[in-house]
């Protein structure tokens, strides 16, 4: 029965969701929004349940913790960081204060800066750096293997370029106006052929994805109605 | 947080405040060629559900193709993890992609499931959390008895979730005994692990580009000498395939619904191959890289296991479990009866063959060829001991046979050699993983898994009465699998035609225009 209830909502709200394609027509064009607005109603409900169960309430009972005392560093250690962020969530709420608004920045300041400083240590360590040697690295044997060659050229021709492309450099002709070099254009057409077609790749795998998901919501849709 | 959550086209209308755009009404003209392009879509898309006649599109091979670091070693990794691992399974995706991704994740965590392994589900998407419950939730309708059910922090761990993005995913990597410690409703979840290096290995199941750096930047550079399996959808694809090849520890990506199938192929191919109306274990050929007596005895060894030891270990099931149910019985039918043909009927416990043991502290890796860079086929354990077929030239490297009808090289200095018994062979394992190829083929044959670490139980899956086996194995429902490919081919056609007949129309409207406009 449950199951049953569950699949009728689904249909329905599929529906709602595909009553978008008929556009702004009186009372079906709301369809679609309405949907929308459960769904993300929902989603909100979800996230604060989930986040009080599973973020805040452990750490409220963690501090109250009765096998550590208040005089312990590792509880001491744990107030000191519930109170500072009960703080910081204070004043969030002082945003539409517009005299206070300066402290509700320093506070997404703090939590922008230390994000930005944590990303570029993971950028560097797991991403550029990685990459970097790999796109460098070199096959053991380039005469045996001639498509590692051929793709160990096309990563490096590839990311020369496309770094280029993104580089302008000109110098100032007579007339004031700014001429490139030819060899400039060159490798800037190059790497745009690079970037377009990584780009199109992106973009097609994206259309698939989309498409997975149609075909999985018409598969509902037909099973259900069969 | 919302714009995250909801993802897809909304979160760029909704997230900045702005009202949803409202759509042209159907009845103004401008709205008549989208409605037109998505019409076309809508009716080549729905065809292959509703006739056979439009089944159009070759199926997904039945086998991933081979591939260094790819979805082979993706699923040979998984497929050699045993009851004492645990894999930190990262669920990176919401409701939006489950269209997409619901299928890999739940073969992935079946797979996790049949080897006995213990999954933990972490994620920094609070509903990702939510619906990694209802994905287990359904695996759980699929099984028959209520004790064989998967039961939260026993069977599996949902682990809380990891709020701020990267800065989560950092304190996940820094401080995992913590966060190991409370379960995403906010018990105590009982793990006592000292760091992330604890976990076996990790999977992420992911639909953004973004997760897959994430994972990548802020997870992987923590923990050493341990594999990331990604599974991801076609948007996330290329991006997870950049890392795939440039860094040894990332595996895959097993992406989209067509690896999707060939994973659940595979998985069938696997259980299936192991029924009772099929060979066992094929019969391995001696190396001929050494010459050795032992190794020229082998395969008789070998086929004497593959008989012998299902019979054996059938008899102690019942035994093992204290509710013995009628299923677990084997049977007449279900037991593969040795035969003069296949079995040269040695006497099992008194044949010797060569084999080495793991006497590394650490888990070893066994690879496809005798070189450090090349695909890891399983893992193997202290204690574990494996069937020798040679070594390599200088003796630095065993080829070694696997359970799952592979052989793999490990290197020399991991391992001891040991001339044993078929019987010592048996009994000498010290753990109870099921890389034991007659005693997987029993569990197996029997549809009776082991789960749980703490109070050891038999999981009756699936009764082996009752309908296709393989499709019980599987558990799942793939009636739609097959006519949502073909849906695929055809909506790729209608993209196509899309495209192609607007790029004619706009070209036809720009000539006509010019022809109207006063020349210059």
């Amino acid at each position: 029965m449950a199951e049953n209830t569950i699949a009728l909502a689904g249909f329905i709200l599929t529906l709602m969701v595909f009553s978008y394609l008929l556009g702004d027509v009186p009372l079906i064009g709301n369809l679609y929004r309405i949907a929308v607005y459960i769904f993300i109603g929902m989603t909100a409900a979800f996230t604060l349940i989930v986040s009080y169960e599973g973020v805040i309430l452990p750490y409220l009972q963690d501090i109250q913790d009765p096998a550590t005392t208040w005089t312990s560093l590792g509880n001491r250690a744990d107030i000191y960081i519930f109170f500072t962020a009960l703080l910081f969530a204070l004043l969030l709420l002082l945003k539409p204060v517009k005299s206070l608004t300066w402290l509700t920045n320093s506070v997404f300041a703090v939590v922008i800066v230390v994000g930005a400083a944590v990303g570029v240590v993971g950028a560097l360590t797991g991403t550029l750096f990685p990459l970097l040697q790999a796109t460098v690295a070199i096959p053991d044997d380039l005469t045996g293997d001639f498509g590692a060659l051929v793709d160990t050229l096309l990563i490096f021709v590839g990311t020369m370029t496309g770094l280029y492309y993104f580089h302008y450099q000109a110098r100032s002709r007579a007339d004031g106006g700014a001429e490139q070099s030819s060899v400039g254009r060159g490798f800037r057409h190059i790497g745009k052929v690079f970037l377009v077609t990584a780009l199109g790749a992106i973009y097609a795998s994206t259309i698939l994805t989309c498409l997975t998901i149609l075909t999985e919501r018409i598969g509902f849709l037909i099973q259900f109605g069969a | 947080m919302l714009k995250d959550i909801v993802g897809g086209p909304l979160q760029s209308q909704e997230g900045d405040g702005r009202r949803l755009p409202r759509p042209a009404s159907v009845f103004s003209l401008s709205a008549f060629p989208r409605l037109l392009g998505t019409a076309l879509l809508l009716l080549l898309v729905s065809l292959p559900f509703v006739s056979s006649d439009f089944a159009e599109g070759e199926l997904p091979p039945a086998e991933f193709h081979e591939d260094r670091h790819g979805p082979t070693t993706f699923y040979n990794l998984l497929d050699n993890i045993t009851s004492d691992d645990y894999i930190l399974v990262a669920f990176e995706y919401g409701p939006a992609a489950a269209g997409e991704l619901d299928l890999l994740a739940e073969l992935l965590l079946r797979h996790i499931f049949a080897q006995r392994a213990t999954p933990l589900i972490v994620s920094s998407n609070p509903i990702a959390v939510v619906h990694a419950q209802n994905i287990i939730k359904k695996i759980n309708r699929s099984i028959d008895t209520a004790e064989g059910r998967l039961a939260v922090n026993e069977d599996y761990y949902l682990l809380r979730y990891l709020p701020g993005g990267a800065l989560g995913l950092r304190e996940l990597s820094e401080n995992f005994a913590d966060i190991a410690r409370v379960s995403a409703r906010g018990q105590l979840t009982g793990l006592d692990f000292t760091s992330l290096q604890d976990m076996t290995l990790m999977a992420l199941i992911t639909d953004s580009s973004e997760d897959v750096r994430n994972w990548a930047e802020q997870v992987l550079p923590e923990v050493e000498d341990m594999d990331l399996l990604i599974a991801t959808g076609y948007a996330a694809q290329p991006l997870a395939q950049a890392y795939a090849d440039s860094l040894d520890d990332v595996i895959g990506p097993v992406y989209g619904i067509r690896d999707a199938y060939t994973y659940g192929k595979k998985l069938e191919a696997n259980f299936g191959a192991l029924l009772p109306d099929e060979p066992v274990v094929e019969p391995v050929e001696a190396s001929s890289d050494v010459g050795d007596n032992n190794i020229v005895e082998e395969p008789q060894v070998e086929r004497a296991r593959a008989t012998a030891l299902p019979a054996a270990i059938a008899t102690q099931a019942p035994t093992a479990t204290s509710t013995p149910t009628a299923t677990l019985q084997p049977t007449a039918t279900d037991t593969p009866a040795p035969t003069a043909t296949d079995t040269p009927a040695p006497t099992a416990t008194e044949a010797t063959f060569l084999a080495v043991e793991v006497i590394s502290p650490q888990r070893v890796n066994i690879r496809r060829r005798p070189t450090t860079v090349d695909d890891v086929l399983a893992l193997g354990y202290p204690g574990d001991l494996y069937e020798v077929l040679g070594t390599n030239g200088d003796g630095s490297w065993y080829e070694i046979a696997l359970d799952n009808g592979l052989e793999g090289w490990v290197a020399a200095f991991l391992v001891e050699e040991r001339v044993v018994t078929a019987s010592e062979f048996a009994g000498g394992r010290t753990n109870d993983s099921a890389s034991l190829p007659g005693e997987r083929a029993v569990m197996r044959l029997d549809f009776t898994f082991r789960l749980g670490k703490n109070e050891p139980r038999f999981y009756q899956a699936l009764a082996p009465e009752s309908g296709d086996r393989t499709e019980l194995v599987l558990g799942r429902d793939r009636s739609q699998e097959i006519p949502r490919l073909q849906a695929m081919t055809m909506g790729t056609l209608a993209a196509v035609l899309v495209i192609v007949i607007g790029n004619l129309l706009y070209a036809i409207r720009g000539l006509l225009q010019r022809r109207k406009s006063p020349s210059v």
